[in-house]
């Protein structure tokens, strides 16, 4: 299957099970949509070469995917439908909008061509816009289409200069890294554009959180480590420099959120992952991007359990979720962190330094949550039933499972050792 | 054509996206944008390339007429309403309307310094297709920038779908018509998409009128 075909699997899914299943009153098996497009991943055909939306020799609507986006692909589908299995209540619209992300997802992961990139990450961001603002009316929710959709305005400018810098610091080359700075970074959330992503942690439920801590922004970051090796070094190094240095604060910022805020803490913590990773992106050294798969990997099998509020039913389970996110050997927590701490070693001390420090932060968030009172029940709060524990079971498997065998989990997903 | 008159187009296009609100604003934005910015598009790749802004100027228009009607006809469904301010905005001395104004004056000498300082595409002399390009983008991200309804933000990525597709015409030459309809395509969807809502919401309104109330002479009985 091509990815163009893949892209159109993902976006009928989600528009069958938003069709089908509220005829047949069975809304609580929108799981089946992400579940379904999450798996066909394995029938794409996979290029061994990634190269990325910079084709600047020649232009072409062809697309090409590489093995890491496949991995992103199948797991966050498999992701997604665990997520919205466990989730207290649906209201049918999530499979729709997360769908629609999905195939988003998958025409940036496989675009060549900058422009087409962008159209596909605008395209997502304004799904997820329009749902967050039905779902949860508000200033989270708006300020996620104003900033987040100023992020893919940047993306689709960027786009129209990227073909043609160059390695001299021209005004043309400048604005593409600045642009293609600013769009990324207003994408991942990443401190001082990342307001709406830590708002609506707070407004909106998991169900539509999801798609974007586990396609969009994860996807993002993918495409980020393919772009910045192979961009002209005018325009890479203002990239390079704020991914670094915004991502770093980002994930201080947000381990410290975390820390005073208990009810988005789990969503502050994939920001602050995220943020981290991105910043050892900005380092250029090479564990970076395989730390970056290992702490998207790691969240692909936490966020189901821990995005959602507490569940009578799930606390063993949300528990060992937590411990696995202990930066400690052998949890998974740790690798990840670990690889992307020996890029920012590797980059010096003034960087390792506020790393050492978000990872101290981030570890204190997994303790507190592992030994410390669990956080109450909402009034509402219904049980999880025996499937939504056997699926918290197999989370939490799957979570340590990538902890005892990073490598070659790590290699048969994303294509990498 | 002259540079000049490219510019003066785009301009135009530009401040009547920028202006424009109403239940059509999306449509009408799209196709002012798309009118806009067919002669900078036309300045570099000819016929075929202008017909890519007004196109998508025009299929935001047939798209979101069609999701109205076909809102309308389907059966109830309860959904938000486009037009209707996300929050309440704080009462102030200017509206958003006010506002706008004011930045699409602001983005007037900010798209006068891109198309003086930045070469897009080959032809360095074309400058005014470059202005007019930069002037409906900063249109588009003020659009967003100020949004207060869905519709806001849909009418600001219409106008940036349309700018990017012009933009990468300019830089990349007649050859990138495929990527570039892609690009406008953002256009008829989020048309489509505030259409539909729209016409959920009517549909739902859609309800029989309460007899008047009988009149009374005002003193008890």
């Amino acid at each position: 299957m091509t990815p163009i075909a893949y892209a159109g699997v993902w976006g009928g899914c989600g528009l069958l099970a938003t069709l089908l299943l509220p005829l047949v009153r069975r809304r609580r098996l929108a799981w089946l949509a992400p579940l379904v497009a999450g798996l066909l991943a394995l029938v794409v055909v996979v290029a061994d070469r990634w190269p990325g939306p910079v084709a600047t020799g020649g232009y072409g609507a062809s697309m090409v995917i590489g093995h890491p986006g496949i991995g992103l692909l199948a797991g966050a589908g498999v992701a997604l439908a665990a997520t919205f299995l466990l989730a207290p209540r649906l209201d049918g619209g999530e499979v729709l909008a997360a769908c629609f992300v999905g195939a988003a997802t998958v025409v940036i992961l496989s675009a060549r061509v900058p422009i087409i990139w962008s159209v596909a990450v605008a395209a997502a961001v304004a799904a997820l816009g329009a749902r967050w603002i039905a779902a949860a009316p508000g200033r989270a929710a708006l300020s996620t289409g104003r900033v987040a959709g100023l992020g893919a305005a940047a993306l689709l400018a960027a786009a129209a200069f990227l073909p043609g810098a160059g390695p001299a610091v021209d005004t043309r080359t400048a604005l593409a890294g600045g642009l293609l700075a600013g769009g990324i970074c207003a994408e991942l959330a990443l401190v001082p554009l990342g307001g709406w992503g830590a708002a609506a942690l707070g407004a909106v439920r998991a169900a539509d959180l999801a798609p974007w801590l586990l396609l969009l922004a994860p996807a993002m970051l993918f495409t980020t480590g393919v772009l910045l090796p192979i961009l002209p070094s005018g325009a890479r190094t203002p990239l390079q420099n704020v991914l670094l240095g915004l991502g770093l604060v980002t994930a201080v910022y947000s381990g410290l959120q975390a820390l005073r805020e208990r009810t988005t803490a789990y969503g502050r913590v994939v920001i602050a992952d995220l943020a981290l990773a991105a910043a050892a992106l900005g380092t250029q050294h090479s564990p970076a991007r395989l730390g970056g798969y290992l702490l998207v990997l790691t969240h692909l099998c936490a966020a189901p359990l821990l995005l959602h509020p507490p569940r009578p039913g799930l606390e063993r389970q949300r528990r060992l979720a937590w411990l696995g996110l202990v930066s400690l050997p052998p949890l998974p927590g740790f690798w990840g962190r670990f690889l992307v701490l020996q890029a920012f070693f590797a980059a010096g001390n003034r960087v390792s330094v506020p790393a050492y420090l978000a990872v101290g932060l981030l570890t204190a968030v997994a303790v507190r949550a592992l030994v410390g009172r669990q956080r109450p029940f909402a009034p509402d709060a219904t049980a999880a039933g025996r499937v939504g524990e056997a699926v918290a079971w197999l989370s939490v498997a799957a979570l340590l499972g990538v902890g005892l065998a990073p490598e070659p989990i790590a290699h048969a997903i994303f294509g990498l050792g | 054509m002259s540079q000049a008159l490219i510019a003066t187009i785009g301009f135009f296009g530009g401040v009547v996206a920028a202006m424009i609100d109403g239940r059509l604003s999306v449509r009408l934005a799209a196709v002012a944008a798309g009118l806009g910015l067919a002669a900078a598009a036309a300045a570099v790749g000819g016929s075929p390339a202008a017909l890519v802004p007004v196109v998508a100027g025009l299929a935001a228009v047939l798209l979101g007429t069609a999701g109205m009607r076909a809102a309308v006809a389907l059966r109830w469904v309860p959904g938000l309403d486009p037009a209707v301010p996300v929050v309440a905005p704080p009462a102030a001395l200017f509206g958003p309307r006010s506002v706008r104004a004011v930045g699409a004056a602001l983005a007037l000498p900010a798209a006068s310094w891109v198309s003086l300082n930045v070469q897009v595409g080959g032809v360095a002399t074309a400058h005014g297709a470059v202005f007019a390009v930069a002037y409906v983008w900063f249109v588009g991200c003020l659009r967003l920038l100020r949004a207060r309804a869905l519709d806001d933000l849909a009418a600001g990525t219409a106008v940036l779908g349309i700018a990017a597709a012009t933009g990468w015409i300019l830089e990349a030459g007649p050859g990138a018509i495929p990527e570039a309809s892609a690009a406008a395509g953002l256009a008829p969807v989020a048309a489509g998409a505030a259409a539909w809502l729209a016409g959920r919401h009517r549909r739902s309104l859609r309800v029989e009128p309460e007899p008047a109330p009988a009149a009374t002479t005002g003193e008890a009985a």
